[in-house]
């Protein structure tokens, strides 16, 4: 290559070139402004963004790395499965035999730990109690009201601390289930007790439920109803000698546009007793039916 | 508006004004972090708190005085106070993305591979001195504005860029060389 940058001049000349091509790949991204916003009125004072993080890797590193790392460090994401049926009035959850792949994983360790991985019958009948299938009318959606002064404490919940998953030799037990639906509360949750000022409980962290609440760009499955598995490793971050195992399932996107017959499934259990979530599901669902388009 | 206007306005709390900052500024400070970082998720992260920091500071910004510096300070900072934190912090997602590396259509394939050639010296010089270069040739400060950012006297400023800049032509050359070595072959 003929280049010639013989002189400091003719360096600074050369970069100067060099960052205008550059400048062209570099925009920032169109919906800055937006995120910005968002966050100005916070107040800055008792969160900064700082902070913020800092509480968010702090809960993390009580709750999460621990937990994988006692697990034998198998994270599993399930992507959004929820299956709404174009044909029936009813609910339809659909598990497709997903070909059983061994996944073998050489110069690392967790080979000993990942075997197979088999996915099981959901236990649907076990999430859903009693299906409702209309909201009662009169129940208007509940107006969202700022609190004026902020209690000091975030509002009584009903988390407890289940303690840690036990390490589980796949060598005895390689059959591993879990359930295809994706909540994010906990991680929603967790935020808006930052927004607000709060500190994040610690029990109320479910490490599947933050995991799941990232988009992490999943190869999507080749047709409607089967699934995509990505898998891969990364050295753990706390703990070098050992590993991390991420299994990621993604199902179909389902199109916006199609046309859907909307079944909603108010759980009506025992767990449902606690405060208001009776209220607060059966809000939800009037909210669900205001936004649908006749 | 102008920037000072701008200000005048952001100090009285009107979003709009501020709004008009950032769309003027954010691509020379999401570039500038972008370069110094090599990772535009991490960059997107650093210009979003600088900029909020810019809004909480804003208050006591002095009228008159220009914007771009005072702006690429704080971003200096984000991108200094974040590597600090990841020194320790490592969380590895997938949080890395890479930028489009294929030529733009107006590209020569030379000019593309001066391109890379660069880069890649870019790369291969210490942060400090990567971050002179972007700031003087990419930000476009001034040497006294970049003394200010990065908070060392305007002599150490001048010290880093003659360095880094003998550091890349030495690397440009050896680079060439080779090419030329094994065009001849």
């Amino acid at each position: 290559m003929a280049s010639n940058y013989g002189s400091n001049q003719e360096m600074e000349r050369a970069l100067r070139e060099h960052f205008e091509a550059e400048a062209e790949d570099l925009r920032a991204p169109q919906n800055l402004w937006q995120s910005i916003e968002g966050q100005m009125d916070l107040q800055p004072t008792r969160h900064p963004v700082t902070q913020v993080r800092r509480k968010i890797l702090g809960a993390l590193k009580q709750n999460w790395f621990p937990m994988m790392a006692t697990g034998g460090a198998v994270a599993v994401a399930a992507s959004a499965v929820i299956v709404l049926s174009n044909t029936g009035g009813e609910i339809q959850v659909v598990t497709k035999e997903v070909p059983v792949e061994r996944t073998v994983i050489k110069e690392v360790p967790v080979e000993k730990v990942v075997r197979e991985t088999v996915v099981k019958e959901v236990p649907v009948e076990r999430m859903v109690e009693k299906s409702v299938t209309r909201a009662p009318a009169a129940q208007a959606a509940p107006s969202y009201t700022a609190p004026a002064a902020p209690p000091a404490r975030p509002p009584a919940t009903t988390f407890q601390d289940y303690g840690r998953q036990p390490f589980v030799a796949t060598a005895e037990d390689a059959v591993s289930t879990f359930s295809l639906d994706t909540d994010r509360a906990s991680y929603q949750l967790a935020l808006s007790w930052l927004q607000e000022g709060y500190d994040i409980e610690p029990d109320s962290v479910r490490a599947e439920e933050w995991i799941n609440a990232f988009n992490y760009g999943y190869e999507m499955p080749a047709d409607d109803w089967g699934f995509a598995v990505t898998s891969d490793v990364a050295l753990h971050p706390l703990e070098g000698d050992k590993h991390l195992v991420r299994v990621g399932f993604q199902a179909a996107e389902v199109a916006e546009d199609r046309p859907l017959n909307v079944t909603l499934v108010l759980d009506a259990s025992g767990s449902m007793n606690s405060g208001n979530r009776v209220d607060t599901a059966r809000a939800a669902a009037e909210a669900i039916r205001q936004s649908l388009r006749p | 508006m102008t920037d000072e206007q701008a200000v005048l306005r952001c100090q009285s709390g009107e979003h709009e004004a501020f709004r008009h900052l950032v769309e003027r500024y954010k691509d020379v400070l999401f570039g500038t972090a972008v370069l110094m970082t090599g990772n535009r998720a991490l960059a997107e992260e650093q210009v979003q708190e600088a900029l909020l920091a810019a809004w909480r500071g804003i208050s006591g910004f002095q009228r008159g005085r220009p914007v771009k510096p005072w702006l690429v300070r704080i971003l200096v900072n984000a991108v200094v106070s974040q590597r600090r934190r990841r020194a320790i912090d490592t969380v590895p997602l997938e949080t890395y993305s890479h930028a489009d590396d294929r030529p733009s259509p107006g590209e020569t394939v030379e000019a593309n591979l001066d391109r890379e050639e660069i880069r890649e010296a870019l790369g291969g010089l210490s942060a400090d001195h990567r971050q002179v270069v972007v700031l003087r040739y990419f930000a476009d400060l001034t040497v006294p504005e970049l003394a200010e950012a990065i908070g060392v006297r305007e002599g150490t400023v001048k010290s880093r860029l003659s360095r880094a800049l003998g550091q890349l032509r030495e690397q440009l050359a050896s680079g060439g060389a080779r090419e030329a070595y094994s065009h001849g072959q």
